[in-house]
């Protein structure tokens, strides 16, 4: 019951900040423009050309759509309008003032913690459901092919890139108690630096050198794996996940981030707990 | 029954992880409040009085010692579902109206929502703001935050309440307006502790007060007893002649304020007895004797300063 209100407290924050709002219009402007897109003459004419071609795969070249729409730099922009609408949560609620007020009610600093993480997770969830879903809508209608796995995967797997993302948000915001820092600090620290370290395969083939390996190696499992993730998503969704390896080495980034994730909420329990305010 | 109660409380700030310098805020506090009653907390600036508030609260954690609220730890948070707190310099979320607040906090309290809309009525109303319900607090003055802070404090029905400056910033009306709201809600039973340096109003509605100096409990007792003066003695009479001023001068060392009243300071009440015996021998009426007060602020400032030598 309390838990609860504090979450919709939470949320109704998000709401009066404007940001949900404009990400709301944002994702609404993204998908006016697909609707466009795919209504013009040239494209409509698109599905009936290409079916009447036996050779094409028509219901491949839908999915590959849905696979650009998930790449790279779209997934990089996305997950970084994220964390800007949910990195003032925790400093917000820390403000002198306020913070004491929030204290003094019967709500356990752990549950407080944990109540932010899931009302962060509960927006983004939607929001993500709600531009993937119209998407999804729109070009399964219009192309007739209605590939369920693209709607599953990547609200799935956004939303737990999104979680694991934001619990190192939860995190630097209680250290830093700032909001830009702490974006600044997750923005630069992890998406340049868990860019370069998924492509640690790679790397191996130039770096020789035995320790520093080792040290790259060491640092890409502590951290999380957005990159892999995603690139998992996209397989899934291509239906070239192989899973070679068995589960625990297909699903390696999932897993491990799962554990960073779970560290950081823990780390920032204990932190809140022990702070005097 | 005392609601409050602490044991050697002691807590130490340290400014820096590697620094030495740390601030005793308390120092081996032992105090309790008792139930039903208004309980001043007095002390200068950085006496450690919203340090003990913060304690009580769970807000910040002793260095060391033991403090409970209604016989249990502090450390049990379920035990503030039956407190109020109105910290000072409060912040609401900006975000907000008047009455959001009133249901962000209630709920956190774990108030129903029937029961919510009915007490917000009720206290935004006993506060003089239900003309600001629906208005964003960025736009109130700092006497409408502080009055809106009040009704969030006695929201939940609170038995104990903690107030932090709860005067801080609202004008002479709206001052006796709450302390006319927190001599009622003592009436209905609750106990209130109240920090302030506005001594002349907590002489009006403290039961008990406590003075801390440096983070130290430097004197405790009721206001009655604390503000008495023993054995000085003002006396109203009429018509004293000029011999009888100058023998009540030498030879009672009387301190005339003026023409017919003066300060009898006697080592014994058989002392002021004499002295009312020659009053009257001299055919002088005696309109009244009563009993020399301190005023609150003197006792503070005497003892404040006596700390200081
Ligand atoms: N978070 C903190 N970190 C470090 N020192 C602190 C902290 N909070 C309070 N102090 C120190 O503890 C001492 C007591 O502060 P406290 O706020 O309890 O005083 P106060 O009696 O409420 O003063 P005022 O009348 O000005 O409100 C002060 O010396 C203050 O500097
Ligand atoms: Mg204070």
């Amino acid at each position: 019951m309390i838990f609860w209100a504090l979450t919709k407290g939470t949320i109704k924050e998000a709401l009066s900040k404007k940001i949900l709002l404009s990400v709301f219009g944002l994702f609404s402007i993204i998908v006016l423009i697909i609707l466009a897109l795919i209504n013009l003459d040239s494209v409509e004419g698109i599905p009936s050309l290409m079916q009447a071609n036996e050779e094409f795969d028509y219901r491949q070249f839908i999915i590959s759509i849905e696979l650009i729409m998930i790449s790279q730099p779209p997934f990089l922009i996305i997950m970084t309008l994220f964390m800007v609408m949910v990195s003032s949560f925790i400093p917000s609620m820390l403000e002198k003032g306020n913070i004491e007020v929030l204290l003094s009610k019967p709500v356990s600093r752990t549950s407080i913690i944990i109540s932010k993480f899931l009302s962060g997770v509960i927006i983004i969830f939607f929001a993500l459901l709600y531009l993937v879903l119209l998407i999804w809508v729109i070009v399964s209608a219009k192309s007739g092919v209605w590939h369920f796995n693209f709607l599953l995967y990547s609200v799935f797997y956004y939303t737990y890139i999104f979680a694991v993302l934001y619990s190192a948000i939860i995190l630097t915001g209680l250290l830093f108690r700032s909001t830009i820092l702490s974006l600044i600090v997750n923005i630069m620290l992890f998406f340049p630096v868990t860019a370069v370290l998924s492509l640690k395969t790679e790397m191996a083939q130039v770096i020789t050198n035995k320790p520093v390996m080792f040290i790259i190696d060491f640092i890409y499992y502590l951290l999380p794996k957005p990159w892999d993730i995603r690139a998992i998503a996209s397989s899934l969704i291509e239906g070239s996940f192989t899973g070679t390896g068995g589960f625990f080495y297909a699903y390696q980034p999932v897993i491990t981030s799962g554990i960073f994730m779970v560290a950081m909420l823990f780390l920032s329990i204990y932190f809140f707990n022990k702070k005097d305010y | 029954m005392n609601i409050v109660q602490t044991e050697n409380l002691t807590k130490i700030f340290k400014s820096g992880r590697f620094s030495n310098n740390s601030v005793k805020a308390l120092d081996n506090l032992s105090l309790n409040i008792e139930e039903k009653k208004i309980f001043g907390l007095l002390g200068p600036n950085g006496a450690g009085k919203t340090t003990l508030v913060k304690i009580l609260l769970g807000i910040i954690y002793p260095t060391s010692g033991k403090a409970e609220i209604f016989g249990k730890n502090i450390s049990n948070h379920q035990s503030r579902r039956r407190v109020g707190f109105l910290p000072e310099n409060h912040r609401f979320p900006e975000y907000m109206t008047g009455e959001q607040v009133l249901f962000f906090y209630g709920e956190l309290s774990g108030m129903k929502h029937t029961e919510l809309k009915k007490k917000s009525d009720e206290f935004l109303s006993l506060v003089d703001m239900e003309k600001w319900r629906k208005t964003k607090i960025k736009k109130y003055s700092k006497g409408m935050l502080q009055r809106l802070g009040l009704a969030q404090a006695m929201l939940n029905n609170p038995e104990l309440i903690f107030l932090d400056e709860p005067t801080d910033g609202v004008d002479p009306i709206g001052r006796k307006q709450i302390r006319d709201i927190l001599v009622n809600l003592n009436s209905e039973g609750k106990t209130i502790l109240v920090n302030s340096h506005l001594l002349s109003e907590v002489e009006l509605i403290c039961d008990t007060v406590a003075i801390l100096n440096k983070g130290l409990l430097v004197k405790e007792g009721t206001v009655e007893d604390l503000t008495v003066t023993e054995n000085a003695y003002i006396i109203k009479t009429s018509d004293l002649s000029e011999s009888i001023l100058n023998t009540l001068l030498s030879q009672y060392k009387a301190e005339i304020s003026s023409k017919n009243d003066f300060k009898y300071k006697s080592s014994s009440v058989e002392d002021l007895n004499l002295l009312i015996d020659y009053l009257r021998k001299e055919k002088i009426l005696i309109n009244a004797i009563s009993q020399e007060k301190n005023s609150l602020e003197d006792l503070f400032i005497n003892v404040i300063e006596q700390e200081a030598v």
